[in-house]
């Protein structure tokens, strides 16, 4: 900082050097970048370029709510507005791309296949170069509640594709969030540094674990917000393990600060993490002022949540004076958990049903079923396309050989470490609030949609959000194999997740183009 | 053992192991290519036009008039649920099932696809009945609108207002190797850029993934 503020003094006096603060600001980004780890960056690599192979993988418009997220950019630029309906009426050029793509047919339905003869794709290529209209509709199905910051973003690659097709320009963005998942492993590698610090090779596996997901690679393969939200919620993981290990500085509660706001600016689960952050940052700053007194609360908290709650407030400000509700559609949600004789206490019954078997004296919403087991389990395992591409029943069978193997090191490598835990347990209830938001907030979405539908949300990609975790869990387990046999079997698990990888995307191969 | 004996020991197991899984996972990706897609063998020409009806809580229908063909080792139905109940199939003719099949909870999406016994001849005129279990859950039936006299019933044997589509699948005849050719002309079909070296890329990429991931194992290793 010294060093900026001397540069910016001899900017007033000696025009000649005006170029200095920016050399200077390239020469701090670099010096950043260099303390990255190697293995970080190889993590973001093989994320990156995951992600790239899952966007040649996943047809056009194909990845999750692909054609909304596709029109909300578009309304943005060729518009300039943000789009005001949820209902799925695209533009004339986006519509005609679609039916081309025989989009209509595909989704939900694994016995059609997208285009596969040359007379569709003349079809296609003459439509695609023809005169329609690219924006207008003012729709973007259900990306409409979604807040702007990705599809800000993703205007550039828009932009940079302007001169070629709708395709070369969802090929262009579908590369944006590529980039932003090689991000998000990088973030989940940082964490496991500062969560684990004294197990280097833990780092690696979990890293690459992260990296070589399968359903990371999917998701981030796609136009979708998730991308960014993956790499907010793992820099908040990484920010926070920094913060408990090294202590929380004004720099370090800001960074968090401008997270949280960033991850609020850019999708609506995002609510689910922030009370987690928060306590986090509360626990952080109680264990500050107990060494520097009670201005560390106005010092490091006060600042970080006027710039965390300022994108809500905006919200609300900018819905009050455009006569929608003050909320937006969370409004929406509080009315409708008012109404068809809901009650918080069957909300909470529901969401823990969603997710783990019925307790004894609980209303049944899901009969005959080991949802865990037989719904989250296999949708983590293999889940692809429009929630339409699966494994053969037996893979999932088989899946809880290694998972179970894997979930018993993680528990071994959590004992070992147990007395260490206890100095821990608030960084440990961070996470857990954390991770407790995202799966309450999905639960909680999922739970309106009673009594249509018992479960609309079952989708792995919700949590996606804790994907730091998932390789805190892989480094635990390497942990847990203990010093003689962690190395080779670290090594296995790195194999066995890219075997998981390779074969996700050879069993969406063959549910496409097979 | 000394420090340095200990650090090449580990060392070594690690690269055995790496080798090792990597042999493994090539042997596993040769015996998947090399067997078979599941391919269509008939479909029960009923468009799936809409749903044309819901059921609840331990339903279910009968479909006549179909056609099972030789070999069918699985059979797709035009159902779609959110978090789908257990689901029984049988396909008979008269009052002899010549097969049977079931699903456990749990299914998604717009159909649901049911491995049952083969039968070795083609037999038409079947009776295809599915039961569903006990849920919270509705299923919706997909298909085209019909007249009473050809549609689907209800278990009660109340006529449905249409006929739900029906595909049986068999076991094909060529290895995935076999079709390389074909899925990848398929695959660089409707993208920017297009054309079937897209596969290459991918390949590259892939490869390139394993390579620096064993790479940073071996690099990182204790």
């Amino acid at each position: 900082m010294r060093a900026a503020s001397t540069d910016g003094l001899e900017v007033l006096q000696q025009p000649k050097v005006r170029s200095q603060p920016a050399v200077s600001l390239v020469a701090t980004v670099r010096t950043s970048l260099g303390r990255i780890p190697t293995a970080a960056r190889v993590c973001a690599l093989v994320a990156f370029l995951n992600a790239v192979c899952w966007a040649q993988i996943t047809p056009p418009f194909l990845g999750p709510d692909e054609a909304d997220h596709y029109a909300y950019v578009q309304e943005l630029v060729e518009e300039n507005r943000l789009p005001s309906s949820d209902f799925e009426v695209y533009s004339p050029m986006e519509v005609q791309v679609l039916t081309d793509l025989r989009y209509p047919q595909v989704r939900y339905r694994p016995s059609k296949q997208p285009i596969s003869s040359l007379a569709e794709q003349e079809k296609l290529q003459h439509d695609l170069a023809s005169p329609l209209p690219l924006g207008g509709s003012g729709t973007a199905g259900v990306a409409t509640a979604e807040p702007p910051l990705y599809y800000l973003l993703e205007t550039i690659p828009y932009k940079v594709g302007a001169s070629g097709s709708v395709l070369d320009r969802l090929e262009l963005m579908r590369l944006l969030s590529a980039i932003l998942g090689g991000l998000t492993a990088l973030f989940a590698f940082l964490f496991l540094r500062e969560a684990l610090p004294a197990n280097r090779w833990a780092w690696t596996v979990g890293g690459l674990g992260v990296a070589a997901s399968p359903m990371l690679g999917f998701d981030t393969g796609a136009l979708n917000p998730d991308a960014l939200l993956l790499v907010v919620a793992t820099a908040l993981f990484y920010c926070l393990a920094r913060a408990f290990r090294r202590g929380l500085t004004q720099r370090s509660a800001l960074t968090i600060g401008a997270l949280i706001a960033i991850g609020f600016l850019t999708k609506l689960n995002f609510i689910g993490l922030a009370p987690g952050v928060i306590l986090g940052l509360i626990l952080l700053v109680y264990r500050e002022a107990r060494g520097h007194g009670v201005r560390a609360y106005a010092r490091l908290l006060a600042p970080v949540l006027a710039i965390a709650a300022s994108p809500g407030l905006l919200y609300a400000l900018v819905n009050a004076f455009s006569n929608h509700p003050t909320l937006g559609i969370v409004s929406g949600a509080t009315t409708s958990l008012t109404g068809f004789h809901r009650s918080i206490s069957s909300e909470l019954s529901y969401i823990w049903q969603f997710y783990l078997p019925r307790l004894p004296w609980m209303h049944a919403y899901f009969a005959e079923i080991f949802i865990t087991r037989q719904v989250w389990f296999r949708d983590v395992v293999g889940l692809y396309g429009w929630t339409d591409t699966v494994f053969p029943a037996w893979v999932y069978d088989f899946a809880l050989i290694p998972a179970g193997l894997i979930l018993a090191l993680c528990a071994r490598g959590l004992a070992f470490g147990r007395v260490q835990l206890r100095s821990r347990l608030g960084e440990l209830a961070t996470y857990a609030v954390m991770s407790v938001g995202v799966l309450a907030l999905v639960g909680a979405t999922s739970y309106l949609s009673l009594p249509v539908k018992s479960a609309e949300y079952v989708d792995p990609r919700y949590l996606l959000p804790m994907i730091a975790l998932w390789g805190a869990v892989l480094a635990l387990a390497v942990r847990g194999a203990g010093r003689r046999w962690g190395p080779p079997v670290g090594a296995l698990l790195v194999v066995l997740l890219l075997a998981h990888d390779i074969f996700s995307q050879l069993q969406t191969i063959a549910r496409y183009y097979g | 053992m000394s420090s340095e004996g200990e650090h090449r020991s580990r060392r070594t197991s690690t690269a055995f192991a790496l080798i090792a899984g990597l042999l493994i996972l090539v042997l596993a990706l040769v015996v998947v290519l090399s067997g078979s897609p599941v391919v269509l063998a008939r479909t029960n020409g009923v468009l799936e036009k809409e749903k044309f009806a819901e059921v609840y809580n331990a339903a279910g229908a009968c479909q006549s008039g179909e056609v099972l063909p030789a070999g069918t080792s699985a059979i797709r139905l035009g159902l779609e649920s959110g978090v789908g109940p257990r689901l029984h199939v049988t396909v008979s003719s008269g009052t002899h099932t010549l097969t049977a099949g079931a699903v456990g909870s749990g299914w998604i999406s717009a159909t649901v696809t049911v491995p049952v016994r083969p039968v070795s001849r083609t037999v038409a005129n079947v009776r295809v009945c599915f039961a569903f279990g006990r849920t919270g859950e509705r299923v919706a039936l997909i298909g085209s609108p019909t007249s009473p006299t050809v549609a689907a019933r209800a278990s009660e044997g109340l006529a449905l207002p249409g006929r739900i589509t029906i595909e049986y699948l068999r076991p094909g005849n060529d290895s995935w190797w076999s079709l390389t050719h074909d899925v990848a002309r398929r695959m660089g079909l409707g993208r920017a850029p297009s054309g079937g070296w897209i596969v290459l890329l991918l390949l590259a990429f892939m490869g390139a993934i394993v390579t620096v991931s064993s790479w940073l194992v071996l690099r990182e290793s204790p």
